[in-house]
């Protein structure tokens, strides 16, 4: 299954992201965390340090007419070149090109973009953390996920984005977006994001509890799940996890 | 005077932005606020409410739509400001300078 968490920066798609990639790991998933945006967030969520490696530039070579192209399969980009994360989890990113943009970075950027679109579905459940905002969804990004997870705080700004984000669902055929309401801690919150929610054209279709543990990693950079794994919202995220299996399943 | 805000995303920097141009203009500076997120928001911290914000129309996205017959030679500056920006508090001009919330070609 594959699935790629959008939403405004802050809201928490990373730490979602990567501690949903850590419990489907542990479930028995093969998973492929991809991180799609420039500003580092995945890698430390999963328990990855993070790091300004350009992982694919020996991956794609630059064709006439084409671009960078990949010159193996996904997969077998993915067995080569993918960094090892705790749990068994493979991961790869995007990566931040400087001001001037050097061939290895193309050649990185190109392969990760052809690996999003073209991996193979069998046996992979791919989590992709899309950059902040909307501008990657707009571009088709999201395309080969066919659940987008449209994280949303309890503030304006973010269900803004939220009913931005929600023409997509229109844009792209078989793409579903679900909407995740995170950090609620009282219900006025939960009934705010819920209007916002129905404005955007989005299912409220789970909700996760603003938890100090999360805060805690965030300021130390680690992973939520190695803090502690019995979390609220990390019990939560496995509920989430199971929901996700068994839709995909049915 | 240009101030320019960035940072991680959620760690406050519209908000922030959206202070500085109230407290400068409350001085008497003349404040232009630019909006440079393609998923913008800076209308909400300046105080134009949420309905207004969300439906001001980017600069790119009105110089894309101007019918080729009415665009001139290229406006200055103020021309541009004039023409798509939005009346905020305390005198300011805010200008979303581009948008992205529908598909485009390309």
């Amino acid at each position: 299954m594959r699935i790629a968490f959008v939403g405004k920066g802050g809201a928490g798609k990373s730490a979602l992201a990567g501690t949903l990639c850590r419990v489907l790991a542990r479930r028995g998933h093969r998973v492929l965390a991809l991180d799609a945006d420039s500003v580092p967030g995945l890698a430390l969520s999963i328990g990855i340090a993070t790091s300004d490696d350009w992982m694919l530039s020996t991956a794609a070579e630059r064709e006439e007419g084409k671009g960078w192209v990949l010159r193996i399969s996904p997969e077998e980009a993915v067995e080569r070149f993918a960094r090892r994360g705790p749990d068994g989890i493979r991961f790869l990113q995007f990566g931040k090109p400087t001001a001037t943009v050097t061939r290895e970075q193309q050649s990185s950027m190109g392969a990760f973009l052809q690996i999003m679109t073209d991996l193979g579905g069998d046996g992979w459940t791919v989590v992709t953390d899309l950059a902040a905002g909307t501008r990657q969804s707009y571009m088709g990004w999201a395309g080969a996920a066919e659940r987008m997870l449209t994280v949303v705080e309890p503030s304006a700004k973010a269900i803004m984005t939220a009913r931005r984000l929600g023409r997509v669902g229109e844009m792209i055929p078989g793409v579903r977006l679900l909407g995740i309401a995170n950090k609620v801690t009282a219900p006025l919150e939960r009934r705010t994001i819920t209007e916002g929610l129905k404005k955007a054209g989005i299912p409220l279709w789970a909700e996760i509890p603003n938890d100090p543990v999360f805060a805690a990693a965030a300021r130390v950079g680690r992973a939520p799940y190695d803090l502690d794994p019995q979390a609220p919202a990390i019990r939560k995220l496995v509920e989430i996890a199971d929901r996700l299996t068994a839709e995909a399943h049915a | 005077m240009k101030v320019a805000v960035s940072g991680k995303g959620g760690s406050g920097k519209t908000t922030i932005a959206g202070i500085v141009a109230r407290v400068l203009a409350q001085q008497g500076r003349k404040v232009l606020a630019v909006d440079a997120d393609t998923n913008p928001n800076l209308g909400i911290s300046l105080g134009l409410g949420v309905d207004t914000t969300f439906g001001l129309i980017a600069a790119r996205q009105a110089l894309d739509e101007t019918p080729p017959e009415e665009r001139q030679h290229a406006s200055t500056m103020e021309e541009l400001i004039e023409r798509f920006g939005a009346e905020g508090p305390d005198g300011i001009r805010l200008v979303q300078v581009s948008k992205v919330d529908h598909p485009s070609p390309g």
